[in-house]
């Protein structure tokens, strides 16, 4: 995996759109894993404060 | 003591100020083709005019005020400055041609507005508004969100070594790459990436919903742009109460979030960092305020009753507490349901989640994770310097890609940009009390402005005093900038003046 290189700029390595996928798809992971946690916290909160 | 600034300087000034304009006219083509593809030839000739009066200006500085020297850190905070000012009175010509505003400053609040990725607007008649406008709207937002200085450095600056200077002047200071024009082409990569497969979803959803594929992409398109951008902007004056669709909102919410992350936190993922969003302090710091800003919300709904079901009322909750809390300004109720329907204690919620913001470094606006993140971390290190030993030495680190130890230069920088924003939030508070409205009401607003969120209770309209809106142009400004280089613009400004 490239690490903080500009080769990432290339848009003629195919290489690259591999990496910008994966990005998206950790990124996209990430939200739905800290959402569900954040959404599951207010629904217990609440529940148990009224 | 700031000197007089030499004719030297007002070139350099004016050739870089020069060069970011001359970006925005030549942004101003995506309008004109809009235009020209959907037969619109009277927003096409307005957007000619646009066009036109940026490269008047824009290359009309360029060749007056050639110069071989480079700028300055006071240089570039007054460019970053000026240039925002000078594009909103530029930028906002196709606006007033198209006969949707009631006076140019109306015009100009929603150009500002546009940049700084607000979202609030004085714009007449929404709904009836040409594609070549509406995509102008949008592509403001978007161009904005990632900086009109950024566009200039990726696309129409060289190397310089004074560029860093002009972009750390936008509010933005980190280098994704060490050379900061290829920072400004990552920060594009990352955003265009995005663009496409936002848009692609988007879409395949507004299609499912009835839209036309020509239609159903545009509105993909411009409310990605709105929701990448933080700026909330939508094609219909119903925003995204219109779609009327929980797929819309899941995704229009992702994208909001997408947004409101550092372009530092996106390229470390991408680069392979992974571990980057747990341990970055800002995603720790919006993860945790925007629970608490949940459970406010949620409890106020609750003591009014408004929802008939949990799930209507979480649904709702969760949009707003998102859209309020990366600043993106997205609705799916009515603008005055606010102060109807949820009551103080949501509405606090959701005022509280606005002033906090999302990330430095992103789209979105507002005091920002990072700073309160630091703030906390300064409490928590004090905390332990005071139970320690007297010959204790207390070391406080934080996270944002590299692991660094706190010192009071942050603390100092982070606590100072607190204390603006909420000085801010204040006076524009008390300048909506003076105009006659609620506490509340002006509040909300005052802060949704100041956070560049666009979340709006009813204060922002067409027939609110000039004044007001005057403020507010003001305001959004100095919120998107995080102030400096507007003090900057204003101290360079006073020594011409003085003459000292």
């Amino acid at each position: 995996m490239l690490t903080h290189r500009s080769e990432l700029l290339d848009l003629k390595n195919p290489r690259n759109y591999l990496v910008y996928g994966t990005g998206i798809a950790v990124e996209l992971a990430a939200i739905v894993v800290l959402t569900a946690i954040g959404y599951a916290v207010a629904v217990i909160g609440v529940w148990l404060f009224t | 003591m700031i000197l007089r600034p030499r004719l030297d300087d007002f070139r350099v000034i004016g050739l870089y100020t020069g060069k970011v304009i001359t970006g925005i006219g030549l942004l101003m083509l995506v309008p004109l083709v809009t235009g020209l593809c959907f037969g619109e030839w009277n927003p096409a000739v307005e957007f000619l005019i646009g066009i036109g009066a940026c490269l008047v200006f824009g290359l009309g500085m360029e060749v007056l005020c050639q110069t071989r020297r480079d700028l300055s850190w006071s240089h570039g905070l007054v460019v970053a400055g000026s240039s925002w000012f000078v594009a909103t009175v530029l930028g906002a010509i196709p606006h007033w041609l198209s006969g949707h505003f009631g006076s140019y400053l109306d015009a100009m609040f929603d150009v500002m507005s546009g940049y700084t990725t607000t979202g609030l607007y004085l714009l007449q008649d929404l709904d009836h508004v040409s594609y070549a406008l509406n995509m102008w709207r949008h592509l403001l937002t978007y161009a904005g969100g990632q900086g009109i200085i950024v566009i200039a450095l990726a696309f129409l600056f060289r190397g310089t070594a004074g560029a860093y200077k002009v972009y750390a002047g936008e509010g933005k200071d980190e280098r994704l790459l060490p050379n900061v024009v290829r920072t400004a082409r990552a920060i594009w990569l990352v955003s265009l990436a995005y663009l496409i497969v936002g848009s692609l979803a988007l879409w395949v959803v507004g299609v499912g919903l009835g839209q036309s594929p020509v239609r159903g992409l545009l509105h993909a398109v411009w409310v990605f742009m709105g929701g990448w951008s933080t700026g909330g902007f939508a094609p219909q004056s119903y925003n995204m109460v219109y779609y009327h669709s929980l797929a819309y909102e899941l995704i229009s919410c992702t994208v909001c979030i997408l947004g409101s992350f550092n372009f530092a936190l996106h390229w470390a993922v991408w680069t392979g960092d992974r571990s980057e969003i747990r341990r970055n302090i800002e995603v720790i710091s919006f993860f945790t305020t925007i629970t608490v800003a949940m459970l406010i919300v949620t409890d106020g709904l609750l003591q009014q009753g408004v929802y008939p079901d949990s799930a209507a009322l979480f649904r709702k909750m969760f949009y707003h507490a998102v859209s309020g809390h990366t600043t993106t300004g997205f609705s799916t109720i009515y603008s005055r349901t606010f102060v109807r329907q949820w009551g103080p204690l949501a509405m606090l919620g959701i005022t509280a989640a606005m002033a906090i913001g999302a990330s430095a470094c992103s789209t979105a606006g507002g005091i920002k994770g990072i700073r309160l993140g630091i703030l906390f971390k300064a409490l928590i290190q004090d905390v332990r310097r005071m139970i320690s030993p007297e010959t204790a030495w207390v070391v406080q680190k934080w996270h944002h890609v590299t692991t660094r130890i706190l010192d009071d230069g942050a603390v100092r920088t982070a606590a100072l940009i607190v204390f603006a924003y909420v000085a801010i939030y204040a006076i524009g508070a008390l300048a909506g009390v003076g105009f006659g409205y609620e506490l509340g009401d002006a509040l909300f607003e005052s802060v949704s402005t100041g956070s560049n969120t666009g979340l709006s209770c009813g204060v922002t309209a067409p027939t609110m005093p000039a004044t007001l809106k005057v403020l507010y142009i003001v305001f959004m400004w100095c919120g998107r900038l995080e102030f400096m280089s507007l003090f900057a613009l204003v101290a360079w400004t006073a020594a011409w003046v003085r003459g000292r």
